[in-house]
Formats: C-alpha cells, structure tokens, sequence
C-alpha cells in the first residue's frame, strides 16, 4: 500500500474516530409539546394527553356547573389520593396539579390545601397568634371546608411476547360529595397504549 | 498463510483474555458477609467496582443492590437494582460484535443479562427498600413488576430454541438432551404473593389481600418442584388480625445463592481431536440454618418458617436457558473442533511437507485453542439469599423488643440478630426483615 494513502487513510479513520467522543453532552431545547418516546415508560407526553382529555371532560360537566346555580358559589375542591396502582414509578402528583391549575384558572371551581401542604400552613398560622400583630395575624380554626374531594388512579395493562410489549395505561378521576360521599363526576382515559418493539441487535 | 498467523494469534489471545471474569475480590466481600458485618461488604463492593467489567455492568448493580439492602442503605439499594433493572432491559438488545464474538470464544464475550431469577427478585427487594422508605404504593409497583416477569419467562425462550433444533439435539448420538428439562415450572411466587398479601393488609384491602393468600396456596399446589416443603402454618392467621391488635411480622433471609459451576464433556471424534463442552449448571451452596425463631422479651416466641427456596427457583429459571446454551456451546464447539480436523486432513493431503507441517501445528493450535477458549459462562450475582422465611404474631399495639435466632440442624445456635424498641402498631404493616447470609 502506497505509504501517502495509508497515512491519509489512518487520518481518516482517527478523525472519524474522535469525532464521536465528544466529552461534553449535546443539549438540544425541544418544544415542550413536541412527542419524545425513548423508553415506552409513562412521560411527558402522556401527561399531557391524560390531563387535557379528563380536565376538559371535568370542566364540561353539568352536575359541576349546577353546583355553582343550586349554591351560589363556586364549588371548593380538595385533592385526595391520586393513587399509583400502575406497575412504574409514576409521579401522580403532576396530573393532580395540572388539573389544580386547569380548574382554577378556568375559574369554575376553587381549591384548598390538601392534606399533605395544609399541616405547614396551620403551623404559620399558629405561629402568627404568637408573633404577628393582632390586626395581622389570621385566625384559626376559620378554614374553608371543601365541598368535593379529587380522588383517581392510574393502573397499567401489560402484555409481552418476545420482542413486542404493549403497555395500556388506565387513567381515573372523581369528584366526591364530601358530605354525601355522592360522586359527582368521573373521567376516565384509556387513550395511551404503546407497542414497544425491543430491537434484537445493536452494534 | 504464514503471514497471518502473528495477526490471528493476538487477536484469539486478546479475545480469550477479555472472556475471562474477574472473581478475586468476591473473597474480601464474602469475609464481611459471613460476619454479618454487611455495611462493611457494601463498601467493600464499592471499592471493588473495578473488578467488574464493562459488560459485568448488571452484575456489579446487583451484588452491591444486595449488600447496600442488607446494610440498609435503602435508598442507594434501590436505585443500584433498578440500574440493574434497566441494564437487564436493555441487555435484551444484543451487541452484534459481542454476540459473534461468543460464537467465536465463549459466552463470557457477552454482556452479563442477567438471570431470570435475579430480574424478578430484585423487585422483591426493591420492594422491602421502598417499604423501608415508608412508600407502600411504590413498594406495590414492584411486586407488579414481579407478577409481570413471571407471566413472561414462560413464554421468553420459546422462539429461541426452536423445534428443529431440538430435533437435531435429541438425535445427536453421545449428547444427552432431555426436552423436560427445559420446561419452567414456575410462573407465581409465593414470597411476592406474602408480601403483596400483608401489604394489601395494612392498607385495609381485605379482598385483595384474601386473594393473595391464596396465591401463595396456589404456588405451592402448582409448583412442587420448586416448593418441596410445607405451606407455612401462620399463614391464614395472616389474615385474622382481630380489631384493635396488631401484628408483627418477621422474615428472613438465610443461606448463599447459588453459584454457576462448569461441567464439562469431552467427545472424542478422531485421533487427538475432542468436542469440549463446558456447560454452566447451578450448583446451590449449603446453608448452615435449619430453622429460624423468633423470641419476644416477655417470652413469648414464633417460628419463621421457609416460603422460598430462591436457589431451586434459580435452578428452575435457568433450565429454559440452561438449554438454549447447550445448543449454542455445542454448535461452537462442533465448529472450533471441525477447523483443526479440516486442518489435519489438509496437511495429511499436502505434496510439500513444510506446508503439510504448518497444516499439522495450526491443526494442533485450533484444537488447543478449542480446549482453552471453551469456557463456561459462570457469572451469577453472588449475593442473593438461598431462601426466604416469614412468620408472625398478633400483639397489643405496643414497643417491642425481640431477638430473632438461626438454629442449624442439631439446635446448636448459628446467628442471632437483635431488634430494638420496634413499634408494633395496629392497622398498619410491622415488618421487620432479618438477613442471615450464612
């Protein structure tokens, strides 16, 4: 071999070589809304699909609406148990927020703490009877008590044979009468199903 | 020809050499563990991380999974087997260079996927780390992810082996196959079935806690093969937790995993020319416990009792793949053994004798590297237990202190272990988890 061409080719090849081993990460900034499927695990995206459909069938629904014409005031909300009964680790905690945010920004409903912020909040509370001053300091035992309760879930199906897995994720939502214990509405979504095809070869 | 020999030979040894797993630093760790001192073997494995190959990546998350469980590290336990989870997910997709490569050496090329015994148990223990945590809905997504896997191993080597191959396996005169051995019989695990069961429990779902209970009965009616000992006796009391009492639980983990062994046949098919075939069978190590008590400071005592052998379930899982290696090994190693007896007829027919020399060393050379490169693929995490005991009693809600003790087979003591001011509370789970690794 002609010993120009070995030298040009060796070049190359360590050229090649060293291109693709850069030491930093690449960051690429994505649209928010824009679909990244990497592993078939829940993500972002479902997320999104999942809380638009159900927030849109909550603020639709008539029995919330005759709330507000029966009572006079807007119905008051309280987030319960958002359980995880899937078989991943999923933060249910983003889709209660979002519905939060959806629902009380379309200003058909108003929420209260939940259990879990509210214990901070009485601890300030209980602090300002001690060091605020009177015509500051806010009362106690003078929270407003919620008229309905968010509870849901999120389950998964799955299925695998071979290379080919489907994971359906099952996705609810009520409203319960906290008096009552009447549900006055529930959502649901079944709209995420996945095939994930595992690639049998890499290099 | 001659030319080539300096470049074949490194590129042979210098895939022999990568073939070979590095095993010395398990002696260190394994000192730590038979004291018990299991902080100590975690940090031990950690300095050792190392040792562990690239491709030994999952074998590495699992082992110091294991140790950082048993020091209760729960949080870094948790995140080294889900690492170990993803790895085995994504072993699944095999490297084109590494899997020619085993064709060529041996199995030990490969990227370490892990066994299917060990992808469902590090649910389990990923399940206790996020009990531990205080998160009993994670610790149910683990348990679900056991059910999962158990429904797919059943059906995950099926296409691999296919009838034809067996066909040609079962014909081959000298080699012993035996198509029952590579049925699974294990599909429900009466270990993730209890804990589900005493999960369900504490959070008030008595149905589906009902339904558990008897899915342990089920595993055990099902699977004799891998359940050759009674059902435990407390187990339906389990679920008759009067109002108002409470009910303390204990399990244990006792005994060394199994290890991988290389065994060995040797065909002759000529003069100075044999089929190897090394082949990796589980071999389960002995446990000095025979039984497992507990005894309470007022004196009341409980026995633990077995609801696991992890070793015959790794025995069991490793049968379907078991088979899938012997195929593979012996098409090698028809392979490697041919070339040297292509070699030997080429140098028996060559008109010059320095060629038909050159023929008979590299005939020589194909067969030694055939004996030295055949090597059984023995990597196996080494720190799971050998089998898993539950046992429990109903109490005043209250603070107890107990002393759980490991008997061996003559009643001479092997291990105790001592549990502080455990709060026992009624209504929710009281789990306490004693390790044994002896």
């Amino acid at each position: 071999m002609n010993k120009n061409v070995f030298f040009a080719f060796s070049l190359i090849s360590l050229a090649v070589l060293f291109s693709g081993c850069s030491s930093s990460p690449q960051v690429t900034r994505v649209s928010s809304d824009k679909q990244t499927d990497l592993s078939g695990y829940w993500n972002d995206t479902d997320v999104r699909i999942v809380s638009e459909s159900i927030i849109n069938d909550c603020l639709s629904s008539p029995r919330v609406a005759q709330f507000q014409k029966d009572k006079g005031k807007l119905p008051v909300v309280i987030v319960g148990t958002f359980k995880n009964d899937s078989d991943e680790h999923i933060d249910t905690s983003i889709i209660t927020k979002k519905m939060e945010t959806a629902i009380i920004n379309s200003g058909k409903a108003d929420f209260v703490a939940s259990k879990s912020e509210r214990s901070e909040i009485r601890d300030e509370r209980q602090e300002q009877q001690s060091w605020s001053s009177e015509d500051t300091a806010k009362a106690i035992a003078n929270e407003t008590g919620a008229d309905f309760m968010l509870i849901g879930s999120v389950k998964t199906m799955v299925d695998k044979a071979g290379k080919v897995a489907t994971r359906t994720y099952y996705v609810y939502a009520e409203l319960i009468d906290v008096e009552t214990n009447k549900k006055i509405w529930m959502g649901s979504n079944e709209e995420i199903k996945k095939v994930i095809k595992t690639p049998g070869a890499k290099l | 020809m001659k030319k080539n020999i300096p470049v074949v030979l490194p590129l042979f040894l210098s895939l022999l050499l990568a073939s070979c797993a590095s095993v010395a630093h398990y002696s260190a760790i394994d000192n730590e563990v038979s004291t018990g001192n299991y902080p100590g073997a975690y940090a031990k494995v950690q300095a050792s991380k190392d040792k562990y190959r690239n491709i030994d990546y999952v074998l590495y998350k699992l082992d110091a999974g294991l140790l950082a469980h048993y020091a209760g590290a729960w949080s870094d336990s948790s995140k080294l087997l889900t690492d170990a989870e993803r790895g085995i997910e994504s072993a699944f997709t095999k490297s084109v260079t590494r899997e020619a490569s085993s064709y060529l050496v041996n199995d030990n090329t490969k990227e370490y996927a892990g066994d299917d015994y060990e992808d469902v148990y590090l649910n389990v223990f990923n399940a206790l780390n996020y009990y531990h945590k205080g998160s009993i809905e994670d610790a149910f997504v683990e348990i679900r992810r056991v059910d999962n896997k158990l429904k797919f191993i059943a059906t995950k080597y099926n296409r691999a082996i296919s009838n034809a191959q067996q066909a040609t396996l079962e014909k081959s005169p000298g080699i012993p196959y035996d198509p029952e051995q590579a049925t699974v019989k294990f599909t429900n695990s009466a270990l993730a079935r209890y804990l589900s069961m005493i999960m369900y429990r504490s959070q008030g779902e008595d149905d589906d806690a009902r339904i558990d209970r008897d899915k342990v009965k089920l595993a055990f009616a099902d699977q004799p093969s891998v359940y050759a000992f009674p059902l435990p006796t407390s187990l339906d009391d389990e679920l008759a937790v009067p109002r108002g009492k409470a009910r303390l639980n204990v399990m244990c983990f006792y005994g060394p995993a199994p290890i991988k062994n290389e065994n060995t046949t040797r065909i002759p098919i000529g003069p100075g020319n044999w089929i190897k075939i090394a082949l990796p069978v589980i071999t389960q190590r002995p446990t000095a416990v025979a039984r497992v008590e507990v005894t309470l400071d007022s004196g009341q005592t409980f026995t633990v009792e077995k609801i696991e052998d992890l070793g015959a379930v790794a025995a069991e899982t490793f049968k379907q793949k078991a088979s899938f290696i012997y195929f593979k090994t012996i098409m090698r190693s028809v392979a490697k053994t041919s070339s040297s007896v292509l070699l030997e007829k080429g140098a028996k027919k060559a008109n010059d004798s320095g060629a038909g020399l050159l023929l008979s060393v590299l005939s020589v050379g194909a067969q030694v590297y055939a004996e030295a490169s055949e090597q059984a693929d023995l990597r196996i995490s080494h720190y799971f237990p050998s089998k898993a005991a539950v046992g429990g009693i109903t109490l005043d809600p209250g603070t107890y202190s107990f002393t759980v003790r490991y008997y061996n087979a003559s009643n001479g003591l092997v291990h105790e272990e001592r549990f502080q001011n455990v709060t026992v509370a009624a209504g929710g789970l009281n789990l306490t988890e004693a390790i044994c690794i002896k």
